[in-house]
């Protein structure tokens, strides 16, 4: 229950970075995701049933603020799931996880622009879309980068600290 | 170690779910959409408040903005009150074509003997002003016999730097663009002052244009008089004429150049009073500037192409 009620305030403070803070940190005429961000967060941390419906809660958030029709992002995200899954399956090592990473990011960012484009009957300003979802998806796997050496660092201090103490 | 992995149900019901709202009505993705947008504006007013917290936005700077702005807005009323002139005067030209009766014998075209002419001048402000008139500037010449005009020097109305030098004559219009600001009241040597439309002396027969749709519809004349205020009266307009607050006013043929009609302003009030034989009309004038610095004057010449034939 805690937990739940706990995911549910994560979405929205999500939904609030996405929507209110993100045009803040526009760098280059590049956007970052941060509904993008915490999609390839989920892929690598969950799994499992709660995996899936949590992304396909994000996408379904993504399209209610995207101006596009509702769906397209839950269904890229579902998809994107199933393909981690299937590759997790297949591969006897450890799991690739920059290229789960990249590949749900590419695939959710790539897929919910380009269905924009082609569902807007814009289809000669595929460039654009290109650029601007290449940039997104630049953006946004350097602010996980960031988030992560952030993480592991703040760990490191953690566990020194703990060990310090310990002693 | 391998993940768990999500239900191939779970998958199949969720993309159906999605599939379903894809194809939902636009009224339902409206409402949700809609739902989603009022749980989430709390958070937004919370996010904006603490944006202007952090970072309190600093009074930006409007004014070379708005100085543009006033400039393109003026430049722009000069423009249309030329178009405005320029229609009236075709207007006019088309309707004597076809009341013209065609004579069997063509008659020979001639150059008119006087030909206006405009020539550009500027306001002397507050400091030169003060300066003219106590001759200061004058000092070097005047024992060589070079004298400004009393009049002109004694005068309170505002100085332009031309004057006789440059062929001015009293009664001469001042305009702004294609708007009338007033007239040469007195000439000097080389300035002369300039009676303003709303100076109580300032006298000029005007007629009202009504624009309806791309028709520009002349309609009474009367006598423009300055009030001493801020704005003119049009008087002697008969209380059959049809007059509006929004008419404009412009000159009358005689003493438009070349026929093309000048802008005097625009109708602010107009009344009739029961059993009066005349309207009571106001009227604001079209140039309000009072900072005006470069003016120009309609002077008229001989025609230079008559002379030079002689």
């Amino acid at each position: 229950m805690t937990k739940a009620l706990l995911t549910g305030i994560m979405l929205y403070l999500i939904l609030l970075l996405e929507v209110a803070v993100a045009e803040h940190f526009v760098w280059a005429g590049m956007r970052p995701s941060f509904l993008a961000v915490t999609l390839v967060g989920w892929v690598l941390r969950e799994e499992g049933n709660r995996r899936l419906l949590l992304a396909a809660a994000l996408g379904l958030l993504g399209d209610c603020f995207s101006g596009g029709p509702l769906g397209v992002g839950m269904m890229l995200c579902i998809v994107s799931i199933w393909l981690v899954e299937m590759l997790n399956s297949k591969s006897r090592n450890k799991p690739n996880l920059l290229f789960q990473a990249l590949l749900v990011m590419g695939l959710y960012l790539l897929g919910l622009n380009g269905i924009h484009m082609l569902l807007a009957g814009k289809t000669e300003l595929w460039v654009v879309t290109l650029r601007s979802s290449l940039g997104t998806m630049v953006y946004s796997s350097l602010l996980v980068l960031g988030l992560t050496l952030v993480r592991f660092l703040l760990q490191k201090f953690w566990s020194h600290s703990s060990l310090g103490y310990a002693r | 170690m391998k993940q768990e992995r999500a239900s191939l149900f779970l998958i199949a019901g969720l993309m159906l779910a999605a599939l379903l709202l894809f194809l939902a009505p636009a009224r339902l993705e409206e409402k949700l959409k809609g739902s989603l947008r009022t749980l989430l504006r709390p958070g937004l007013v919370a996010v904006y408040w603490t944006q202007m917290q952090w970072e309190p936005s600093p009074e930006p700077d409007i004014q070379p903005e708005l100085l543009a702005l006033k400039t393109e807005l003026n430049e722009l009323k000069q423009k249309y009150h030329q178009a405005q002139g320029e229609a009236i005067r075709y207007q006019e030209l088309l309707e004597q074509k076809k009341n013209f009766v065609e004579f069997p014998y063509r008659a020979e075209e001639t150059r008119a003997l006087v030909v206006p002419e405009l020539v550009a001048a500027r306001v002397l402000g507050q400091q030169s002003r003060q300066s003219w008139k106590q001759l200061k500037i004058l000092d070097s010449g005047h024992t060589q016999g070079i004298k400004e005009s009393h009049w002109v020097l004694e005068a309170h109305e505002p100085i332009l730097d031309l004057g006789e030098d440059h062929q001015l004559q009293q009664h001469d219009l001042v305009l702004s663009g294609r708007a009338v600001l007033g007239r040469i009241e007195k000439v000097g040597r080389w300035s002369s002052t300039l009676q303003m439309l709303t100076d109580k002396d300032f006298k000029s027969k005007a007629r009202i244009i009504r624009q309806v749709g791309q028709q520009q519809i002349s309609g009474a004349i009367g006598l423009l008089e300055g009030t001493g205020e801020n704005n003119c009266l049009l008087t002697m307009v008969d209380s059959e004429a049809l007059v509006e607050v929004g008419d404009t006013i412009f000159s009358v043929d005689e003493e438009s150049p070349q026929g093309f009609p000048l802008l005097f302003g625009t109708v602010s009030k107009a009344e009739k009073k029961p059993g009066a034989l005349e309207w009571q009309i106001e009227v604001s004038p079209a140039i309000t500037e009072q900072k005006l610095s470069r003016v120009e004057i309609l002077r008229q010449t001989l025609n230079p192409i008559r002379m030079s034939a002689n």
